[in-house]
């Protein structure tokens, strides 16, 4: 499966990246915003693994245009964000953001719930 | 006379210019090492990824001797380190153990210079290893204050409960000393810090603080840090506080009992609400607090508050209902068909979220 990691931080990309490649998935990687979106069209990824705060285009607003386009809508979404309020929370999982994980985060936990999704994912289609 | 003046002349020239080379020198160094840690770091990035998605028999890459590689590699391991949780920040800090960086770090405590020695302290709160102990209860004594701070901070981070006194000592604050030390009173932000570092063990020395501190701004930081922990006993003082007249901590107060969801608090935030020489803010504050509680009796006050004319009171208020639901919903429905065009705008967004 392709997973596209967006975060701004080189080091969260290569964290995750290189945990997500052990679990035998291809991973690419985008570093703003803007980047995402035109990734996600490009590459067509099964899952994004996406940071909240990014420049260029914040988290929220690429949930919101990914989840209106009818291509992308159904693409399952992480989002990584720093310590997030109830609101926030909520409404990130109105937007359509399937899981949340809060930095610090265990990139363990990261790949589990990425293959349960995952799984979710291929069980519907 | 004239060739006494001369070759003095020439001897402060001298000397400027060399001053200046040096200087320049220094800077080309300092620029030159910064591009290359720069040129270093996604290498790095890339080694300390690998190795912690690897299995636990996996090492980290050795590391060559030179300065630059060594802080670019340092650099991006804190960065790792500051993102990550569970086995594998577990893992990456025995590594930095072994490599010698944690030593590395512990020795520069006995740097010179202070920007040095305080960036240590700093980066050893960070990697929490147990092997930087014996020199950060040292740098309790240090002459600089951000040093002493850090260090308190680094031995809090390790939650081992034998530090605590010394800790709480250091930075002034400990519960049996009358009046309180000169590092919590100029520096309550780093005091703040080192006191969540300690968590519900550190909660006594935050309580006196939240009585006891002259400073206004120590005592609302201190019941911040009290609201932070979350901690259910020390709910009465956060309701002392609540009540008192200082503005800033009865907003702090109010968030740690919304947190808490302290029905008993439900009086004084109504009171607080009541009160009309209180700023806007505050009773905005209140009104989210009440919202979290969930108390119904809130829901008359709550509509009052959501025909002020001020839009941050209109707005926590009408949200506050909302979370009440009920009769706090019905009194949203109220203000959608009273005409008013605001009141009615914050109802239908709070009842939209």
């Amino acid at each position: 499966m392709k997973i596209l990691v967006a975060d701004d931080s080189l080091t969260v990309r290569r964290l995750v990246s290189a945990r997500l490649k052990a679990d035998g998935h291809d991973v690419v990687e985008a570093e703003d915003g803007r980047q995402t979106l035109e990734l996600v069209r490009t590459e067509h990824p099964s899952l994004l693994v996406l940071d909240k705060v990014m420049p260029k285009l914040d988290g929220f607003e690429i949930v919101r245009l990914l989840k209106a386009d009818p291509q992308t809508r159904s693409l399952p979404i992480v989002m990584l964000t720093e310590q997030a309020n109830e609101r926030e929370v909520l409404d990130g999982l109105e937007l359509g953001v399937d899981e949340y994980m809060t930095k610090p985060f265990s990139l363990r936990e990261l790949s589990l719930r990425v293959s349960q999704l995952l799984e979710g994912a291929s069980d519907s289609a | 006379m004239k060739q006494a003046l001369f070759v003095s002349v020439l001897v402060f020239g001298a000397g400027v210019g060399s001053l200046a080379l040096f200087i320049l020198a220094n800077r080309l160094a300092s620029t030159f090492g910064r591009r290359k840690q720069e040129r270093l770091r996604p290498h790095y990035a890339e080694a300390i990824a690998s190795f912690l998605a690897a299995d636990d028999g996996a090492k980290l890459p050795s590391l060559p001797d030179w300065k630059a590689a060594r802080q670019a590699f340092w650099a991006v391991a804190l960065e790792a380190l500051v993102e990550l949780e569970g086995r594998e920040r577990d893992r990456l800090t025995h590594a930095l153990e072994d490599s010698g960086l944690v030593a590395d770090a512990t020795y520069r405590l006995w740097s010179r210079r202070r920007r040095v020695r305080r960036q240590a302290a700093d980066a050893l709160a960070l990697v929490r290893s147990e092997r930087g102990a014996g020199v950060l209860l040292a740098g309790l004594d240090d002459s600089d204050r951000f040093v002493r701070l850090g260090c308190a901070r680094a031995l809090a981070e390790l939650g081992d409960e034998s530090f605590q006194r010394r800790i709480l000592e250091t930075v002034g604050l400990e519960a049996s000393i009358e009046t309180l030390g000169h590092e919590a009173e100029v520096s309550p932000g780093l005091v703040a810090e080192v006191l969540l570092a300690l968590g519900p063990r550190g909660a006594r020395a935050v309580a006196h603080i939240s009585t006891s501190a002259r400073s206004e701004h120590l005592r609302r930081v201190a019941v911040a840090v009290l609201a932070a922990l979350r901690l259910p006993a020390y709910a009465p003082l956060l309701r002392a506080a609540l009540a008192s007249r200082d503005d800033g901590l009865t907003v702090e107060a109010a968030r740690g009992l919304a947190a808490l969801g302290d029905v008993e608090a439900v009086d004084v935030l109504l009171d607080v609400m009541r009160d009309r020489d209180r700023p806007a803010f505050v009773a905005a504050e209140a009104a989210s607090a009440l919202g979290k509680i969930g108390d119904p009796r809130a829901v008359p006050v709550l509509e009052a508050a959501l025909r002020s004319d001020t839009w941050s009171l209109q707005s926590s208020a009408a949200e506050a209902l909302a979370e009440l639901g009920g009769d706090g919903a019905d009194a949203l429905q109220r203000a959608i068909r009273s005409g008013r065009p605001l009141d009615r705008a914050h109802a239908l967004a709070a009842l939209d979220r």
